[in-house]
């Protein structure tokens, strides 16, 4: 009990002092930018209306969701496909390459340029930036099968789908989640950038408009909402990879 | 031989990806998808005029001003956090809340305070270099040979000496792959500031393109930035190959 | 400074005691051992793998600290690793630093240590001719085979002229006829510097070829169960020493106490 608390003291201690000392000194000198805890505290009374909720929050959340959801479909599909044919492989590894070196928000113009900045626009480009390192992490993985997993896979006599299916995925489970993972951040940012880019639209459109009009209380309450979801996204990741992949954690050791 | 299939496989490639792209412009013609040769020529024009390489001057310089800068904090901040356990515990709470932040909500708080000069640029991407940084500099620390920190015990190895000669080698010989993410981070950084605050550099001009709705140019950028993206990439793969020749072989 | 006639130190262990948690409970490893080595003695460990073999040498060294019992060289209690400790281990590969030459860690004991630089140059030189690796100085610990880079920690042990040489399964990942090589290297080495020599080994006849005395770790938690004397004369020589009656006695002996 007494180790527990200390523990938990040692985790907290930094954090805690940090707010505290940002609370003394922004109640004593008026910086505008860095308003008081409490103050951003009590702003979130008269942000988070049912309004803000639907117009801002929602919209973010079925944002992320929606293009993470087909992005990385599209990834694991087609990078199972790609990563299991030499052929297919060597011939989309570059290309992917490129589009994955495209900086993700960059790709976020393109797609206002040909299509505009409706949510089914930002939708698209949180999809795109999810698909390339979701697809080269998965082909990348699927083509670096254990060599003797799949000599064994073909004295079983298994065919392309059953070897794929039972062989070359199971075995890229630790890398694909990775990739998943890392995916995840990007798709965060990317809706963030693109909702910034004048939808009205959004956490990020209300962060945007609440420093263009000098709020700069209610832009803290936006830029920490967003650092929130991030945290949950992430944590919540963590959780059901543990839940649905716990072979690979227990062989690992990873806690 | 060699070279004969080498180059004709990059020929299909090319002539493959010259297809996707055509089908997808006869697909989207509609919303206004380029043809693949328009866009072609809009490069070379683009990279004929000086101000694009004002351009890429700018984000190159914010970028790696911005690399070094965030990668000198996360070694500093580093090795003061990894070399101690209670530091480290004390700070993993704080760098993981920091870590999955999107940086760029600080953006819009650089722009009310600082506007959008380069400087506002060169901080993001030190912040996002640092943040990504940090955590591979402390899990190259913790995983830093347990043998050979019996050995420096039992030679009586000075700290100053285990500093410089078992814990920041071995962890710069684990920090490749950080130093690569780190390196394209910044780059897209000084790209995203630009696209969403105006600093100077590809990214505004991207923005700029897009709001003219030239979209011709807007593909010349984003290709001029895909094609830095690779570079740079590939300019640290192999700096690491050649920096970290021991680990190759061990 | 330097100490041109070089002597061992003594070695006591008196009922010694090592326990590691696990999962919140204190595990004991070894529960009173207790013995001695007298200066310049060669003093072999066996026992099956997991015993606490190596438990027993890292405490020796001063990397970990007794729960009960006391060690002590030359009648001063171990808090730390001493100042002229020499150690050799089983993993080569891990315990060369990859990152500096042949020589610069072979020097790096020298480190914080108040020596001029011609003689740490002296001595490192030295030190690589006697394991035979004057001409690979300047390469790197990944350039060299196997036996190469076990030579390189028994020069890194050797520098600092040790009065306490532990030897860990030092030959054990290595191949036979490299391994007879560096038995005699050692054994002359240890032998001319009248080192205090502690080999830890599953091999029994390695024990016996090297040691004057072996004791044999069994049980759980471990202790000694046996202390034979190995009388064979020297020099020893490989074949010869091999085949002699007496060794062979010593090792049913011995077989029959780690069975035991």
């Amino acid at each position: 009990m007494k180790n527990r608390l200390i523990s938990f003291l040692k985790f907290t201690w930094f954090p805690v002092l940090v707010v505290t000392a940002w609370q003394f000194v922004s109640s004593n000198a008026a910086n505008p930018f860095f308003p008081a805890p409490t103050k951003i505290y009590a702003a979130t009374k008269y942000v988070f209306t049912a309004q803000w909720v639907t117009q801002s929050l929602a919209t973010s959340l079925y944002t992320i969701f929606a293009g993470y959801l087909i992005g990385s479909l599209l990834g694991l599909v087609f990078g199972s496909i790609f990563g299991s044919n030499n052929l297919l492989r060597e011939i989309f590894t570059p290309i992917t390459n490129f589009m994955r070196s495209i900086p993700s928000p960059a790709k976020i113009p393109v797609i206002i340029a040909l299509f505009g900045i409706g949510l089914s626009s930002r939708i698209t480009t949180v999809a795109i930036a999810v698909l390339f390192p979701v697809l080269l992490t998965t082909m990348r993985a699927i083509a670096t099968t254990d060599s003797h997993l799949l000599d064994y896979s073909k004295i079983l006599k298994f065919g392309y789908f059953r070897s794929l299916i039972q062989v070359r995925i199971p075995a890229a489970t630790g890398e694909i989640l990775a990739g998943l993972q890392v995916a995840l951040q990007i798709a965060v940012l990317v809706m963030v950038v693109s909702e910034m880019l004048g939808s009205g639209k959004g956490l990020g459109a209300f962060v945007i408009r609440a420093q263009a009009t000098y709020m700069i209380t209610d832009m803290w309450v936006g830029i920490l909402t967003i650092g929130v979801v991030g945290l949950i996204l992430t944590e919540g990741f963590g959780f059901l990879e543990r839940k649905l992949a716990p072979w690979y954690f227990s062989s690992k050791g990873i806690k | 031989m060699n070279l004969v299939s080498k180059l004709s496989k990059y020929l299909a490639i090319g002539l493959l990806s010259f297809l996707i792209w055509e089908a997808a412009a006869l697909v989207v013609r509609g919303a206004g998808f380029p043809h693949s040769w328009n866009v072609a020529e809009e490069i070379t024009s683009l990279v004929k005029t000086s101000s694009f390489w004002a351009d890429f001057a700018a984000t190159i310089w914010i970028s790696t001003s911005g690399f070094l800068l965030g990668i000198l904090v996360a070694l500093l901040l580093g090795l003061l956090i990894g070399l101690n356990k209670n530091i480290e515990i004390s700070a993993r709470g704080t760098l993981n809340f920091i870590r999955v932040i999107p940086s760029v909500v600080l953006l819009p708080l650089l722009i009310a305070s600082i506007g959008s000069s380069a400087r506002t640029a060169v901080i993001l991407s030190a912040f996002v270099v640092a943040s990504t940084f940090i955590t591979y500099v402390i899990r190259g620390i913790a995983d830093t040979e347990k043998q050979l920190i019996d050995t420096s015990r039992l030679i009586r190895l000075p700290q100053y000496a285990q500093i410089f000669f078992l814990y920041l080698p071995s962890t710069i010989s684990l920090l490749g792959t950080g130093m690569r993410l780190s390196a394209s981070r910044a780059f897209g950084t000084a790209v995203t500031a630009g696209i969403v605050a105006g600093t100077p550099g590809l990214g505004a001009r991207l923005y700029m393109a897009q709001a003219n709705s030239d979209v011709n140019r807007v593909f010349a950028y984003v290709f001029a930035m895909g094609f830095t993206g690779v570079v740079i990439y590939s300019l640290f793969t192999r700096l690491e190959n050649r920096l970290f020749k021991w680990k190759i072989s061990v | 400074m330097s100490q041109d006639i070089d002597s061992g130190v003594t070695l006591q262990v008196n009922d010694l005691a090592i326990s590691f948690s696990r999962n919140g409970q204190d595990v004991p490893v070894i529960d009173g051992l207790s013995f001695d080595v007298s200066a310049g003695e060669i003093l072999a460990v066996c026992g099956q793998s997991g015993i606490g073999k190596s438990t027993l040498v890292r405490s020796i060294a001063g990397l970990i600290s007794p729960h009960r019992g006391e060690i002590s060289i030359d009648s001063n209690v171990v808090r730390e690793p001493i100042e002229n400790l020499g150690f050799v281990t089983q993993d080569y590969s891990r315990s060369l630093f990859p990152w500096l030459s042949v020589e610069k860690n072979v020097a790096l004991p020298f480190k914080g240590r108040e020596i001029s630089k011609a003689e740490r140059k002296v001595r490192v030189s030295q030190a690589l001719a006697e394991v035979g690796l004057e001409d690979s100085a300047r390469l790197y610990p990944w350039q060299l085979s196997g036996g190469m880079q076990q030579r390189v920690a028994i020069a890194r042990a050797l520098v600092v002229k040790p009065k306490l040489l532990i030897l860990d399964e030092p030959f054990a990942s290595l191949d036979v006829y490299v391994r007879l090589e560096l038995e005699d290297l050692v054994l002359n080495l240890v032998q001319t510097h009248g080192t205090t020599t502690l080999l830890v080994t599953h091999d029994i006849d390695e024990a016996i070829y090297m040691a004057d005395r072996v004791i044999v770790l069994s049980g759980t938690p471990a202790d000694s169960t046996s202390d034979i004397s190995v009388n064979l004369p020297r020099p020893r020589v490989q074949m010869e020493t091999r085949s002699n009656p007496a060794f062979l006695q010593l090792r049913n002996q011995l077989h029959a106490s780690i069975r035991a």
